[in-house]
């Protein structure tokens, strides 16, 4: 095998006497001599889901039939895909009949003309949407199943619950990009309930014209699809209990309780399809108490699996020390994400004082949000986050009032949420 | 994430939680007690630095000026964690100043690097890994009296578990296994020669005469651009596990002295092995660690 999974753990494995809370950062890299290698046939099946509800009309469905169009015209003769046409309903765009089509210069040809005389008109139901590309995927063959949606719009004519609901009856069918595009009412929550449950990336894309370059990006991302339906395998011992396992880069998807119990000490939490990439974890384990100079114990041991494949083994050390410096130094990796955790923590603090009318809280909030952002070097997510700020006549800055944030604070708690790491080695 | 590795020990209550155990299963799935876990300060670890005979009875080394060098530059290091024993043997290369402290600085940091990763739970593989970075930084680390020209070191670790012996290498230093059947060599070197010689060319074949053949194309020190040691994994065999550096292997893989008795204890054969580099010439340093394997 050209390729493997390499896991690193960082963290202090000392606790003071009476310590029982461990905290590690686990490292999960795909490595190999190319895994990023296009030359992989593994085969791959995708679905676009295109929002075509009223408010799409205009240019943001002009740029969104292009960019389908580009995405077409890229297809590799072979592959299997679909178009689909999302509102309150799910409808086929192509082909006609709930089934995949085969790229070739034919099929090619009639998709464009398909999607040429889409119009838009109707509301927004996304589990709709999904439900439809779940039927198309679930039982295809090819190793990589991919959905990409996108909306403009507040998924009104649904519950939460129900497509909450969905996503879970999706999961392990296919992975899903959500897009939120143009200056609407796209909701950040939407587009990551869909991402976070179908291991896919959640993205804001104010500028339509800025989807070609999107819709590309994806499919060279999955063209590098070295390792499929990965699994993270988590045991933990009977006596100790999981305070929190989460995702901290690129993003922060909180996976506690989530993915499968397979044995009473072994958690699989599935982490979806990987290219040559680094992801890092943050897991905080509560352990029995132990006392200082005997010989310590794991906290957790770590590997990854495909199919029969696995990983080495990690472990997740505890020991006792009653040297302070040792027990009390925070792991440099460990602060870094606890730090950079607190920014859209934050975030969600100002917008409920905004929404609650208290601006000066607001803004108090916004500012340490902004603080904490920059000094993890995550300019990004800062520059998004001084986008709420607004200077009044006075020149006083305060963040901007509710009525005025709309997509600019989606496109912050979306931003918010993507980590740097603390040493970029790869 | 069955299988649980298995441990040694019979099927036991936890000593730490009184869990019943499963048997041969490594870690409490009670409390995570680990069976194979030392108590901290449990290495032990001898270096030239403070002698040139060490012997921590599974493992054992010596290093020697030679005959014909002004100066010792090689180092030698070698540790015992629980069951697994270790050693590492850096060369410094003559021609550049300074080498002599980058060597001893690597042999020192490599192994300590890897009796950590040990000792932390990595694998052996995982560790030799780790003990070689660990050494590359120390040897680049080292002050260079010639900036153009700086320190540097050969590195060769050897790692003997219960069931694996594991040899890592950046440079020419050896590793060859010992055993009923002779010595065999564990290692290519990394030069032109190192391949052709792996390749079964015979040690008069000319094109190994040529001293531009001997070049080395991988060392560590600030000059050796990022480095990730080869490394060789084989299952324990009774035997002994022999380090070096090419003050011993020129003449071992010429044939002009014998290889040590397999059965010989650690510090016996390295003695024994340095006193025939003496007897044939000792025209370099001479370095040798042997690591007792699979021997009760």
């Amino acid at each position: 095998m050209g390729h493997g999974f390499e896991i690193t753990v960082d963290q202090n494995e000392y606790l003071p006497a009476g310590g029982r809370v461990m905290d590690a950062i686990i490292t999960v890299r795909l490595t190999g001599d190319d895994p990023g290698s296009t030359g992989r046939d593994r085969g791959v099946a995708r679905v676009v889901l295109l929002d075509c509800s009223g408010s799409m009309s205009g240019s943001r469905l002009t740029q969104a039939k292009r960019a389908v169009t580009a995405f077409v015209d890229a297809l590799p003769d072979g592959a299997a895909f679909a178009v689909v046409r999302g509102t309150d309903v799910a409808g086929m765009v192509y082909p006609v009949a709930p089934e995949l089509a085969i790229a070739g210069d034919r099929t090619r040809g009639e998709a464009k003309d398909a999607v040429r005389r889409l119009g838009a008109g109707g509301g927004t139901a996304i589990g709709s949407w999904l439900a439809l590309a779940k039927r198309l995927l679930a039982d295809h063959s090819a190793a990589v199943r991919h959905a990409l949606l996108l909306t403009d719009g507040r998924d009104e004519h649904e519950t939460p619950e129900r497509l909450a609901e969905v996503v879970r009856d999706c999961e392990g069918a296919f992975t899903c990009d959500a897009l939120g595009v143009g200056e609407g009412t796209w909701q950040a929550d939407t587009l990551e309930r869909v991402a976070d449950g179908l291991l896919g990336a959640a993205r804001g894309l104010p500028d339509p014209a800025a989807l070609a370059a999107e819709f590309r990006e994806v499919t060279e991302r999955l063209m590098g699809t070295a390792a499929v339906d990965a699994d993270l395998l988590l045991w933990t011992p009977a006596h100790a209990e999981v305070r929190f396992f989460k995702q901290v880069f690129p993003r922060f998807v909180d996976l506690t309780g989530r993915g499968t119990q397979v044995t009473p000490r072994v958690r699989a939490h599935p982490t979806g399809n990987w290219s040559a990439e680094a992801r890092e974890y943050h897991l905080s384990v509560r352990v029995e108490a132990g006392r200082v100079g005997d010989k310590g114990l794991i906290a957790a041991r770590v590997h990854m699996a495909v199919g029969d494949e696995r990983s080495a083994e990690r472990t997740v050390h505890v020991k006792w020390t009653d040297d302070q410096q040792l027990a009390t130094s925070i792991n440099e990796n460990v602060a870094h994400y606890a730090g950079q955790s607190r920014v859209p923590e934050l975030l969600d603090e100002c917008l409920s004082a905004v929404a609650a009318g208290d601006r000066g809280l607001a803004t108090d909030r916004l500012d340490r949000a902004i603080a904490v952002a920059d000094a993890h070097g995550n300019a990004k997510a800062a520059a998004h986050l001084r986008n709420l700020l607004d200077t009044d006549p006075a020149g006083t800055v305060r963040v901007r009032d509710g009525d005025m944030t709309g997509y600019l604070a989606e496109m912050a708690k979306i931003e918010s949420k993507l980590t740097t790491r603390l040493r970029d080695d790869r | 994430m069955e299988p649980n590795p298995p441990a040694a020990d019979p099927a036991s209550p936890c000593a730490r939680c009184g869990v019943p155990l499963e048997p041969g299963w490594r870690f409490c799935e009670g409390c995570g007690a680990d069976r194979l876990a030392r108590a901290d300060g449990a290495a032990r670890v001898r270096t030239s630095e403070s002698a040139d005979d060490l012997d921590l009875g599974v493992v054992a080394a010596v290093t020697d000026r030679g005959l014909r060098r002004p100066r010792n530059e090689d180092a030698v290091a070698i540790g015992v964690l629980g069951d697994v024993a270790a050693a590492v043997v850096c060369d410094g290369v003559a021609s550049a100043p300074g080498s002599a402290r980058a060597a001893t600085d690597a042999a020192v940091a490599g192994l300590h690097g890897l009796l950590a990763a040990l000792d932390r739970g990595d694998d052996a593989v995982a560790a030799t890994t780790a003990g070689a970075l660990a050494a590359a930084a120390a040897a680049t680390a080292v002050s260079a009296p010639d900036p153009g020209n700086p320190p540097c070191c050969t590195y060769v670790s050897a790692v003997v578990t219960r069931d694996a012996t594991v040899v890592g290498w950046v440079g020419d230093s050896p590793a060859y296994l010992v055993d009923p059947t002779g010595a065999r060599r564990l290692t290519v070197d990394d030069s032109a020669a190192g391949r052709l010689a792996a390749d079964g060319a015979e040690p008069d074949d000319p094109r190994l005469a040529d001293p531009a053949a001997h070049a080395l194309e991988r060392w560590l020190g600030a000059d050796s651009g990022p480095v990730e040691p080869r490394v060789r994994v084989d299952p324990a065999a009774p035997g002994l596990l022999l380090v070096c550096s090419d003050g011993l292997s020129h003449y071992l893989d010429a044939g002009v002295v014998a290889p040590a008795d397999h059965r010989a204890a650690p510090a016996a054969a390295a003695r024994a092995l340095l006193g025939r580099a003496l007897a044939a010439g000792g025209h370099d340093n001479v370095t040798v660690a042997a690591i007792a394997v699979a021997q009760g």
